[in-house]
């Protein structure tokens, strides 16, 4: 269609003269959008009292089916980043950031009707299903261009916009809380009004980086904003792609799969600590850390899970994915392994600088994953293949907390004290990670076979 | 880089970073509550 034709690849190339530093907010924009996703929860409590008011009344949604809106939308996350990756690289950025506009707001009107009628499928349907499609095609859609974009800084490009993601959830949940306080009387406890506003924000602020992402030329190449240094040129040396792998064969190859292990372990292992932050300080520390002070480690985990993903993510580019990687996943076990041990010493500061690091390395395992599988699998269709590996964390999101649980539930169940429950856990979660430090030992070089000619592949651009 | 591309520079980080330094500083708050 004529009308929409702005949307095209060919109108989102850079003319002379275009900054790349525009590039990074434009991708912050959808990502700080679609990062609302993890302040749901904020939501947990006002949908469960919709009938009810200030409590549950027996037609009200139970807290337990108010769950499941957040575990389908991260599912559909891993499902439509895994779908629609190649179609996200042949139409370019632009298109796929405003199709995620679309529905993720979109999912918010749904949403907002299903709360006014309650009608616990339209929530379902709109937040849910709807709303985690717009969260696969944005998370993934701007990755590509980045790389693209910072072939010398990799890390650091994508790890600025994925650390938006962690920042959306920041923003949300105050945002949220004020709606819902403006509109408490318009409706029972605001809560539609608030979908409703905030799927109109949510629009208008992606539309800024639908309108401003742009992809270079194909004869582009970086001019040097200062010269590498001697550590950033020795790590573009050995990082440098040999070639292109579509997504196609890049799942046939060991490193994809090498690759998604180590992201479900890392998740896996991060969301049991995440899940339980608060109960945990407060039972390894009883009668020291009240319920706010709890609070305040739960927040302080977050900005380290922020400030993570791009510390981590622009380091590598300095010492290389692997060597990032193997950091992670040794001072991790290291750090899962020991922290119990300081709570049992009654050190309240060793045990939340420990859980602070171990939280940088959780949104840093994210943040790399994109650097890393360019190394592996060329620029091509690295986000498509970014949408691929991206069913680690779906997997991680429903097997992680499950497992945590379970394996507390256990111990609890067989007489072991309740702070004791969670060292166990935590030595686990250890061993998970020794199990991602051998992948990622075993990560070699992509056999050329694998590799296809750019030309081949790459979708129709005119210089 | 042109004047027109500068201007565009400094709004778009201006725009994505008030409200992130925004939810930062909310959460910032709320962790002290740990060191009280």
């Amino acid at each position: 269609m004529q009308l929409f034709s702005f949307l095209d690849r060919e109108h989102t190339i850079a003319k002379p003269g275009f900054s790349r530093w525009l590039v990074p907010p434009a991708a912050l924009a959808i990502h700080l959008s679609i990062g609302q996703a993890y302040a749901f929860s904020v939501f947990n409590l006002p949908l469960s009292r919709l009938i009810g008011g200030n409590e549950s009344a027996p037609n009200d949604w139970k807290l337990s089916t108010i769950g499941w809106v957040f575990s389908v939308a991260i599912v559909f996350l891993g499902l439509s980043a895994a779908t629609f990756g190649r179609w996200v690289e042949r139409v370019g950025p632009r298109k796929a950031m405003f199709a995620s506009a679309l529905c993720f707001s979109g999912g918010f009107f749904v949403a907002a009707v299903g709360v006014a009628t309650h009608q616990f499928a339209l929530l379902l349907l709109g937040y849910g299903a709807l709303g985690g499609i717009g969260l696969g095609l944005g998370y993934i859609s701007p990755v590509s261009t980045l790389i693209k974009w910072f072939p010398d800084r990799p890390g650091m490009a994508t790890g600025m916009a994925i650390m938006g993601f962690g920042g959306g959830a920041m923003i949300a949940s105050p945002l949220a809380t004020l709606l819902m306080a403006r509109f408490e009387h318009v409706s029972p406890h605001g809560v539609a009004p608030t979908f409703i506003a905030m799927g109109a924000l949510y629009f208008a602020f992606m539309m800024f980086g639908v309108f401003t992402v742009r992809v270079p030329r194909d004869e582009w190449h970086p001019v040097a904003d200062r010269e590498p240094t001697a550590a950033q040129r020795r790590a573009e040396s050995r990082e440098q792609p040999l070639g292109n792998v579509t997504a196609a064969q890049a799942i046939k190859t060991p490193q994809f799969w090498l690759l998604w292990v180590m992201l479900c372990v890392n998740v896996t292992a991060g969301i049991g600590v995440l899940g339980q932050a608060s109960p945990m300080i407060q039972e390894m520390f009883p009668g020291v850390i009240t319920a706010a002070a709890a609070a305040g480690f739960v927040g302080l985990l977050s900005l380290a899970n922020m400030a993570g993903r791009f510390f981590w993510s622009s380091l590598s580019d300095y010492i290389g994915r692997k060597a990032t990687y193997a950091t992670f996943f040794l001072l991790g076990a290291a750090l899962y392994a020991l922290v119990p041990s300081t709570g049992h010493a009654g050190s309240v500061a060793l045990f939340v600088i420990g859980y602070v690091i171990i939280m940088s390395m959780y949104g840093g395992g994210f943040a790399t994953i994109p650097a890393y599988l360019r190394d592996m699998f060329g620029t091509i269709q690295v986000g498509a293949i970014h949408g691929r590996l991206l069913t680690a964390w779906s997997t991680a999101g429903v097997l992680g907390p499950v497992l945590v649980n379970y394996i507390r539930e256990y111990q609890i169940n067989h007489g072991v004290a309740k702070a004791d429950a969670y060292t166990v856990t935590m030595y686990i979660m250890a061993g998970l990670l020794l199990v991602g430090f051998v992948c990622n030992l075993r990560v070699k070089r992509v056999d050329e076979r694998h590799m296809v000619e750019s030309r081949d592949i790459a979708p129709p651009v005119p210089a | 880089m042109t004047l027109r591309y500068r201007v565009q520079l400094i709004f778009a980080w201006t725009l994505v970073g008030v409200p992130l330094a925004w939810g930062v500083w909310q959460v910032f708050k709320k962790s002290l509550d740990l060191f009280r």
